[in-house]
């Protein structure tokens, strides 16, 4: 009786490894979408929706990248991936999707639908990157970089920091960028990939975005200096003209802190306190480096930082656009929930600013 | 025979009437010129050293039946006997009978054929004591008191098995053990109705309570040095006379990822060591219902890499991935089992070609993909990090669980599936003690005789 029991129980279970339904589908039965790109439609008001998909190889001793592009036009981003479906024999994964790529003409427009599609999707993972792409997104999607082993993953790369650690880059989560875009007191930014034929993509400008399109696009020595501001410990290098020769400090520490100082109502301002750790890099002169020449090296940095910093936020405060979060920071530190915003409105134009840049080079480099 | 009872009175006449059709049975007459004695005795099961030098030679030295009678009755060991079953079962324990004039005296002289001390086979550990038990309870006891050189040490004895009669020793130290747990251990060895006892683990079986159990209860070891630090915990050993094994009860959960070298170790490394054992025992679980889970339901949670490179690898395979991941544990298993059972000559041959086979031609032919070869290999490893035995056949058992879950579930299935072993875990009681609490004896060091105390 007892073993009966067991058979059946064990024939049940077998069964039900038969019944494991449609949520069940096989690793090699999928096709991973890796990148997405989403420019204007030839018809106005129509997206044209790229897919970069990523096709595994078998004999992983000869691995060569294998992509396919998938291209289609249609008024809803949806449809268009729907369409897609029966273009490939596989079903289309969009869990390893990393990054979104909006064209050009598409973030001059208007960046929000595409953004809550993406928000939506519950497969479209929050943490990918977001960026535009210049000249468009298909252009950047089809660029292939020759280092590049698996499709789309030089572009994973570079977004997330994890490869290169490149003063021009930053990346922007979704979720940041819809957290900007809906929230007071500050405005999205997107970084600007830029395809350089076939092979080669340069990443070294961010696009200033008003809520929903740009407003400005930021040079590559503005996006470091933007880099600098928002967020610590950014591997860079900074000149410092001393004399009639050129050094380059390296950053091995950095870090910025302001404050909102609005005390006198009609005379407002925000003073930036930007501390760096440096080491030198470069120098032009044939000059013996002293520990007092050190620190005049980094007097002479910090004077030109703090000018190049302050010709950046009065760049920013004159477009109107608040990519650092001051609003948010202001809004935050005040009570008065009814007018803080209000109040920050006015007082954003008449905005000054104050840098103070600490530059301290600790050691002269390593010379024998 | 063994079922005529037979209380008074035995007789020569009967005991041969009753051993007729013995072939080995020896039966003889020693005779001097005042007097005779009969000798009988068992030839396979007796010494014939011991009879030939005392019990033959001090008959013909002596040249008195009458005295030599009264030695052979005072010799340590021997034992009148009236009751015609208690001779029989004497005889057939190795003794010779001696009989004169009626009355009959039984004189040890048993050879016990069992193997000497060898090294431990099943337990093997880097540095420490080799010796492992051996199958004759003697030796085996012999062991336990020179290890444990305490008065509270306690043996006691009995006899189960209608035909095999095996001894069976409880040994116990009286001044740390749980008495409950002894009770109830008495209890039910004392109700058990066997013909056969041969191994350890059987009585393991016959003495664990629940029937559909899939993790063993008590620890069966062939450690002697084991037993005695087990038993210094305030835990019961049984051991068995013609066995290597002795049982070691109340055991929990931890007890069986416990190696006796973790003591010799220095702490770091005995700690990194468990941590280790820990650590296989979760990787040969899950990695086959992971595998299950990350190729067909979750992808999403492997990095991308890793995702094209299981879905390259699988390009070629032609099933389902958990019929992949079965038919390959399957294939593991039977390399695992014919390794043990194959003589030792060519048992090495066997994991070699068995290898070869699974692992180059499998995946060339496309039937098994590259991945599933190195996980299969890290199951089959991680399973052999477990110190004892009886727990290393469970795991064994309970990641097909494991498999059939994800398979039906995804990664849900995993966790359901690793909830319920927990809870079930928590849920079992060995002899009364939980089974899944972390040490057995507390951290604070009272031991169970302290909070027993008062019972």
């Amino acid at each position: 009786m007892r073993t009966k029991r067991g058979v059946v129980f064990l024939l049940l279970l077998l069964m039900c490894m038969t019944v494991t339904g449609c949520n069940f589908k096989d690793i090699d039965r999928r096709i991973f979408v890796v990148a997405i790109g989403i420019d204007p439609g030839k018809e106005e008001g129509t997206f044209k929706v790229s897919l970069k998909l990523a096709i595994p190889q078998g004999d992983v001793t000869k691995i060569d990248e294998k992509m396919q592009i998938l291209t289609e036009e249609s008024e809803s981003i949806s449809e268009a991936l729907r369409r897609m479906k029966s273009k490939v024999e596989k079903e289309l994964d969009y869990v390893h999707c990393k990054t979104i790529i909006l064209g050009e003409q598409i973030a001059t427009k208007d960046i929000r639908h595409v953004i809550d599609w993406a928000m939506r999707r519950r497969d479209i993972q929050s943490i990918l990157n977001f960026a535009i792409g210049r000249p468009g997104a298909l252009g950047v999607l089809q660029v292939k970089p020759p280092s590049e082993r698996i499709p789309s993953n030089s572009l994973i790369l570079a977004m997330s920091g994890q490869g290169t650690e490149s003063p021009f880059i930053s990346s922007v989560f979704s979720y940041q960028l819809m957290r900007s875009i809906y929230e007071n007191g500050i405005d999205p930014i997107l970084p600007i990939i830029e395809a350089q034929g076939k092979e080669q993509f340069l990443i070294d400008k961010i696009a200033l975005l008003d809520k929903n399109k740009i407003k400005l696009v930021l040079t590559p020595d503005e996006t470091r200096l933007f880099n600098l501001l928002s967020r610590s410990n950014l591997r860079t290098n900074f000149p410092a003209h001393l004399g009639g020769g050129l050094y380059q400090y390296y950053t091995e520490r950095s870090s910025s802190s302001y404050r909102i100082v609005t005390q006198h109502e009609d005379d407002p301002y925000i003073r930036y306190t930007i501390k760096i750790r440096a080491i030198l890099e470069e120098n032009s002169t044939e000059d013996m480096v002293t520990h007092h020449m050190l620190k005049r090296i980094g007097e002479a940095g910090a004077a030109e930082l703090s000018e190049a910093v302050t010709a950046l936020l009065i760049k920013i405060c004159d477009s109107g656009m608040d990519p650092l979060g001051w609003g948010l920071h202001y809004g935050a530190r005040h009570w008065n929930n009814d007018t803080e915003m209000a109040v920050w409105e006015s007082l954003y134009p008449r905005m000054k600013f104050q840098v103070k840049a600490e530059v301290d080079v600790k050691y002269s480099g390593m010379i024998k | 025979m063994s079922g005529q009872e037979h209380k008074q009175g035995v007789t020569l006449e009967w005991i041969r009437a009753q051993l007729s059709g013995f072939g080995d049975l020896e039966d003889k007459i020693m005779a001097v010129p005042s007097g005779e004695v009969s000798l009988l005795y068992i030839k396979s099961i007796t010494d014939g050293q011991i009879i030939s030098r005392n019990i033959v030679a001090p008959f013909y030295e002596m040249g008195n039946p009458a005295a030599y009678y009264s030695y052979i009755v005072d010799y340590p060991g021997s034992e009148e006997v009236t009751e015609g079953t208690r001779a029989l079962d004497l005889l057939l324990s190795g003794y010779a009978c001696i009989g004169r004039s009626g009355r009959l005296c039984f004189f040890d002289a048993l050879k016990a054929e069992a193997s000497g001390v060898r090294e431990t086979i099943t337990e093997s550990i880097s540095q420490g004591p080799s010796d492992a038990l051996s199958e004759s309870l003697a030796v085996n006891l012999n062991m336990i008191r020179r290890r444990y050189q305490s008065s509270s040490l306690k043996m006691e004895f009995t006899i189960i098995g209608n035909v095999s009669k095996t001894k069976v020793a409880i040994l116990y130290d009286e001044s740390r053990v749980n008495h409950n747990v002894l009770a109830e251990l008495k209890e039910k060895l004392d109700s058990l109705k066997l013909d056969v006892l041969q191994a350890a683990g059987e009585l393991e079986k016959y003495i664990s309570s629940d029937k559909l159990r899939i993790f063993p209860k008590t620890i069966v070891t062939e450690r002697p040095d084991r037993v005695v630090f087990n038993l210094a915990e305030g835990k019961v050993a049984v051991m068995l006379d013609t066995t290597g094994y002795a049982i070691v009860l109340p055991s929990i959960f931890n007890d069986f990822f416990t190696a006796m070298d973790d003591k010799i170790h220095l702490p770091f490394v005995g700690r990194f060591l468990k941590l280790l054992r820990i650590l296989g025992v979760s990787m040969t679980l899950w990695l086959p219902a992971l595998y299950i889970a990350f190729t067909s339901y979750n992808p999403e949670i492997v990095r991308v890499q890793i995702a094209l490179l299981i879905g390259g690898s699988r390009a070629t395979v032609p099933y389902p991935s958990f019929v992949e991941v079965i038919l390959m544990m399957i294939m593991m298993e039977f390399l695992t089992e014919a390794s043990l059972r194959l003589p030792r000559a060519i048992g090495p041959t066997a994991t070699t070609v068995g290898g070869l086979i699974l692992g180059q031609a499998a995946t060339a032919a496309g039937l098994i993909g590259n991945i599933m070869i190195i996980l299969v290999s890290v199951v089959a490893i991680s399973n052999f990090l477990i110190p004892l035995n009886m727990m290393s056949f469970s795991i064994r058992v309970l990641k097909y669980f494991f498999v059939i879950a994800a398979a039906v579930l995804g990664l849900v299935g995993v966790v359901v599936c690793l909830v319920g072993f927990i809870m079930y875990l928590c849920s079992q009681r060995s002899f009364g003690q939980p089974y899944f609490k972390m040490f057995f004896l507390d951290t604070l060091g009272t031991t169970l005789r302290k909070k027993s105390g008062g019972e």
